[in-house]
């Protein structure tokens, strides 16, 4: 992965905008499904996703992804402050992008059903304490710039599909909003000794 | 003459085995036709072809009438699924492996 536009802005710019036009083109799919595109202005994307199973309707996350040097690098993405526009840090992701890994043992998913043990998720939504927060997957430049993932590389993806705006935005959903049914409250109560004081 | 001419009149042309499907392939639109007698994995990997989508195996699209519904059975054959003539189906690459 590169850094900056090295590849000429007029291919990047065409790509950005067949990306562009390839989802305004879907325009109402997208809204049906809680996906809505407010800033499309080269090399960035501005998506806000909307839970459409849950009332009231939840804006969960807000996406900036950016096609600077596309398709030389994979996009970047960022979790957003819609309001701010503010890259927002792991710590204030809330629950993320929940997956159940492909292996997951089936006695463990029956039993995750019957709410007697957590969901065995994983988090596609990874970040290091106090660092932005990034989409852990291929076809996302955070994934391929990480030392984790050396091995491979964004070349390796590039015309698989991946990278591509209608597939990251439709993985957002999928682990992000669609799973979403409503609000819950969840509380928790420790049961501890009640001490006079601390000795020395 | 008249009842050879009259029986051709009545007989009803052989139904069509045949509809379009109208996959929506990783973002893009792309038509296919799809034999009723054929799995759908037939259907769906012309549309990958079609769309120059053939980089990724079969086994890594998820085929859904609708976004979020359970995945389609690619193994069944078209008029299992009772599909009218034009239908929408949804070809969404799956995410890669976790990190």
């Amino acid at each position: 992965v590169t850094t900056g536009q090295v590849c000429p802005p007029s291919i990047s710019r065409a790509k950005f905008d067949r990306e562009v036009e390839a989802f305004r083109n879907l325009e109402a799919f997208h809204r049906q499904n809680g996906r809505l595109l407010v800033r499309a202005e080269f090399p960035v994307v501005e998506l806000l996703f909307l839970t459409p199973h849950a009332q009231p309707r939840l804006a969960l996350f807000a996406v900036r992804v950016d096609f600077t040097n596309y398709d030389v690098d994979p996009p970047s993405l960022r979790f957003i402050d819609i309001f701010s526009g503010g890259v927002l840090n792991i710590e204030e992701i809330g629950e993320g992008l929940l997956r159940l890994p492909p292996e997951t043992d089936a006695a463990v998913l029956t039993l995750a059903r019957e709410g007697k043990v957590p969901w065995p998720a994983a988090n596609m939504v990874q970040g290091y304490p106090g660092q932005p927060a990034f989409l852990c997957m291929p076809g996302i430049r955070e994934y391929h710039e990480n030392p984790g993932h050396t091995g491979d590389s964004w070349l390796l993806h590039r015309c698989s599909g991946e990278g591509r705006l209608h597939h990251i935005a439709t993985t957002i959903s999928r682990y992000g909003t669609d799973p979403v049914v409503g609000l819950g409250a969840r509380f928790q109560v420790n049961i501890v000794a009640e001490r006079r004081e601390v000795p020395a | 003459m008249s009842t050879t001419n009259s029986t051709a009149a009545a007989a009803k042309p052989p139904k069509s085995n045949k509809i379009t499907i109208n996959f929506v392939v990783n973002g893009d639109p792309e038509a296919a036709e799809a034999n009723l007698n054929a799995p759908l994995k037939a259907a769906v990997q012309k549309a990958l072809a079609q769309s120059e989508n053939e980089s990724q195996p079969l086994e890594n699209w998820i085929v859904t009438k609708e976004e979020g519904s359970d995945a389609l059975d690619l193994e069944q054959k078209v008029e299992t699924f009772g599909f009218p003539d034009g239908v929408t189906l949804i070809v969404s690459l799956k995410a890669g492996v976790l990190g």
